[in-house]
């Protein structure tokens, strides 16, 4: 019998107990529905944390950060992430452009209104980058001296507006309260030469001789000069500012390790306000002090420290020589391609056991299958005589079985895969309403790739052959004889 | 069964007749290879069933032999004509001749008004001669025909004996179980008698075939 001769007769049989198939068909149509909307929500998840990381480029991106000073010995000297190192990790082969995350803390004016921001210098080319390409409104700064500033949707939020369109163009004052190292030095010198004068007056230069007695002025003194120099410092108030325009809206994009400032400012126009110095915070103070740029004078910024500074590669580039040449610089390195790695590690585990999940509903329907398919040697007994009888063998009889359980398998898994993706399109109907709602951006949580479909035919298939592999065996076996003396 | 010897020339008509349970079906079954002798052989065109597997015994049965039972065992759920072209599935006919050579046997057997309904809308006598295309439409060497009239009244009785009479004059060998001695004799040339699975007779009816319908 050719296969198109044991659809037919399968077929014709399915179509004459239509209850029953329908019953059987459904059990499968279930199981299958239920596979598929779970694997769905996993390719849909996959799906959208791939189009984020290459949207942002993130998969041609390093971040660098100094490394920790835990568990590395005293004498281990730990190498400063300043504009130098970047500037020397920008020449690395294979690597577009180094820049820093340079943030600092800025008051931003626009009209009558004034909030508390952070702002990111960032330089032109950085800025042509995907990470800095998701633009809800208007253009990314022209160069690195433009008197012109990008904000992100963040820093919408912040003034409650809702229509990016609307900030294009418009005034925005940019002012910082930076602390002046002079004002505390001035402070640790405070008197002139008189007090100097008087504190000098107050040594018993006699006593110099005794240890204790020098350690303890010594101890006075750096006491005191501290103690007027954070004074000095910490109530300085001089005050940067400048007017830039604003000429672009940015999504926020917040992906793990990467952030992007509220307020994003060009290289040079930023450097007068990120090179004043420590801001009020007294957290700057010690970051500077211990990064030993305190009290560089001619060129604050050169002596700068980032705490991370990102890496544009090339899409070919040698991504593990990269890492490799970065750390023996002595530095960290964190890679969203190695993070995306973890994540479709993850996403593999857990569609594996979403599909078990699927797979014991279907297992549960396979019954329904090999129920159905008994109930029909029972009852067609005789028939299978009679086919016997015009030349069928036993193989004929166990294929004629075989595919009608297969019918059932791939007429359910064909339902079941249709009525699953109306269900997702039903929860994902239901959950976009409820993200825009709350002010989420619209995700997609379902998808349908190919292979979705493929394996749920397959399996469809696969665990209705297998569900009527015994019916089929039993029923190839009987005997012609008696199944042509039975009613 | 037991020590049953029995020769049968290609073209006989051979009426076996005796009480139910005598051993005449068991005897076709046997030699259309459904059932396997414990001892003994049966050779037909000089080939031994024995000697057959399963499979071939299927394509014996493809090819070879035709079989009418007495309750007609049609298939309920097809139409006349799918129950004759049902018997062409298993011989390698291409499917574009099956509608064909099954329409044409329908209506050499006068049901070519009848080729779409199915069983229960055809009377017994509809039904047998249905049984029959789906036996004949095969081109069988042997038809066996296990009571054909059991179920029948006299004038499909007479009928049936009169085609199976005709397809044995047109050289068909054809093998008819009964325990009507009457219509054997009168359509067989060789009439066997079995009882409780022995030959106990046989009877050399007429020196040429032929029967009055």
């Amino acid at each position: 019998m050719t296969l198109p001769d044991l659809a037919e007769i399968s077929i014709g049989n399915l179509w004459r107990m239509k209850l029953r198939s329908f019953l059987t068909i459904s059990g499968v149509v279930i199981a299958i529905a239920a596979f598929v909307a779970m694997l769905s929500f996993g390719a849909g998840n996959q799906k959208y944390v791939t189009r984020q990381f290459n949207a942002l480029g993130l998969l041609h991106t390093m971040q660098v950060y100094p490394a920790r000073a835990e568990g590395l010995a005293d004498s281990v000297k730990i190498p400063a992430l300043n504009s130098a190192m970047v500037a020397k990790l920008a020449g690395l082969p294979g690597v577009n452009l180094a820049y820093a995350f340079d943030v600092f803390r800025v008051s931003a004016q626009i009209a009558d209104t004034i909030i508390g921001t952070e702002a990111q210098a960032l330089p032109a080319a950085a800025a042509r980058t995907k990470i800095f390409s998701q633009l809800l409104a208007g253009a990314l700064f022209t160069g690195d001296s433009a008197k012109e500033a990008v904000v992100t949707s963040q820093f919408l939020d912040s003034l409650h507006i809702t229509d990016p369109d609307s900030l294009i163009g418009q005034r925005l004052v940019i002012s910082v309260r930076a602390a002046s190292i002079d004002s505390g030095m001035a402070a640790v010198l405070r008197g002139g030469m008189n007090t100097i004068h008087e504190r000098i007056r107050q040594v018993r230069f006699d006593s110099l001789v005794n240890q204790d007695y020098l350690w303890a002025l010594a101890r006075r003194e750096l006491n005191d000069a501290m103690k007027r120099f954070v004074d000095g410092y910490l109530n300085s108030r001089a005050t940067i500012a400048d007017t830039l325009t604003i000429c672009g809206v940015l999504k926020s994009a917040e992906q793990g390790r990467l952030r992007v400032g509220p307020l994003i400012i060009p290289l040079a126009t930023a450097a007068r306000f990120s090179a004043a110095g420590p801001g009020e915070n007294p957290v700057d103070l010690f970051s500077s002090l211990q990064s030993g740029g305190l009290f560089l004078a001619d060129d604050p910024g050169s002596a700068r420290s980032f705490s991370k500074v990102t890496l544009d590669l090339e899409p070919q580039a040698a991504y593990t020589a990269i890492r490799d040449t970065v750390e023996t610089l002595g530095f960290r390195t964190f890679s969203f391609m190695e993070q995306f790695e973890e994540i479709k590690e993850f996403f593999v585990y857990f569609d594996l056991g979403l599909g078990i999940v699927g797979l014991i509903a279907l297992v549960t329907a396979s019954l329904g299958i090999i129920n159905t398919m008994v109930m029909s040697i029972l009852e067609r007994t005789r028939e299978i005589g009679v086919l016997k009888s015009l030349g069928a063998d036993d193989r004929d009889i166990r294929n004629l079985f075989l595919v009608e359980s297969g019918t059932i398998g791939l007429i359910g898994a064909s339902c079941g895969i249709i009525f699953g993706w109306l269900i997702t399109r039903l929860v994902s109907t239901i959950a976009q309403t409820i993200m825009v709602r709350q002010g989420l951006d619209e995700i997609e949580l379902f998808a349908l790739p190919l292979w979705l479909v493929l394996i749920a035919l397959s399996f469809g298939l696969i665990v209705s052959l297998l569900a009527g592999a015994y019916p089929a065996r039993r029923a190839a076996r009987v005997d012609p004889v008696k199944a042509l003396r039975s009613d | 069964m037991d020590d049953v010897n029995l020769s049968i020339p290609r073209g006989e008509f051979l009426g076996i007749v005796g009480a139910s349970g005598s051993g005449k079906s068991t005897l076709l079954n046997l030699l259309a290879g459904l059932d396997t002798p414990t001892s003994g052989t049966i050779n037909i065109d000089g080939s031994a069933l024995s000697a057959l597997n399963r499979r071939q015994l299927s394509t014996h049965r493809a090819r070879c032999v035709g079989m009418v039972f007495q309750s007609f065992n049609l298939i309920s759920h097809r139409t006349a004509l799918q129950n004759v072209e049902l018997a062409l599935y298993f011989n390698d006919t291409p499917l574009g001749e099956r509608t064909g050579r099954a329409t044409d046997i329908l209506q050499r057997l006068g049901l070519g008004d009848r080729l779409n309904h199915r069983p229960a809308d055809l009377s017994g006598g509809e039904q047998q001669r249905v049984a029959l295309a789906r036996a004949l439409v095969k081109r069988p060497e042997i038809l066996m025909a296990d009571e054909p009239t059991g179920n029948l009244d006299e004038m499909n009785t007479r009928h049936i004996a009169a085609m199976l009479a005709e397809l044995n004059r047109e050289g068909l060998t054809v093998l008819m179980a009964t325990h009507d001695t009457a219509l054997a004799r009168e359509c067989a040339r060789r009439v066997i008698r079995m009882s409780y699975g022995r030959l106990v007779n046989e009877e050399d009816v007429r020196a040429t075939g032929g029967v009055t319908s």
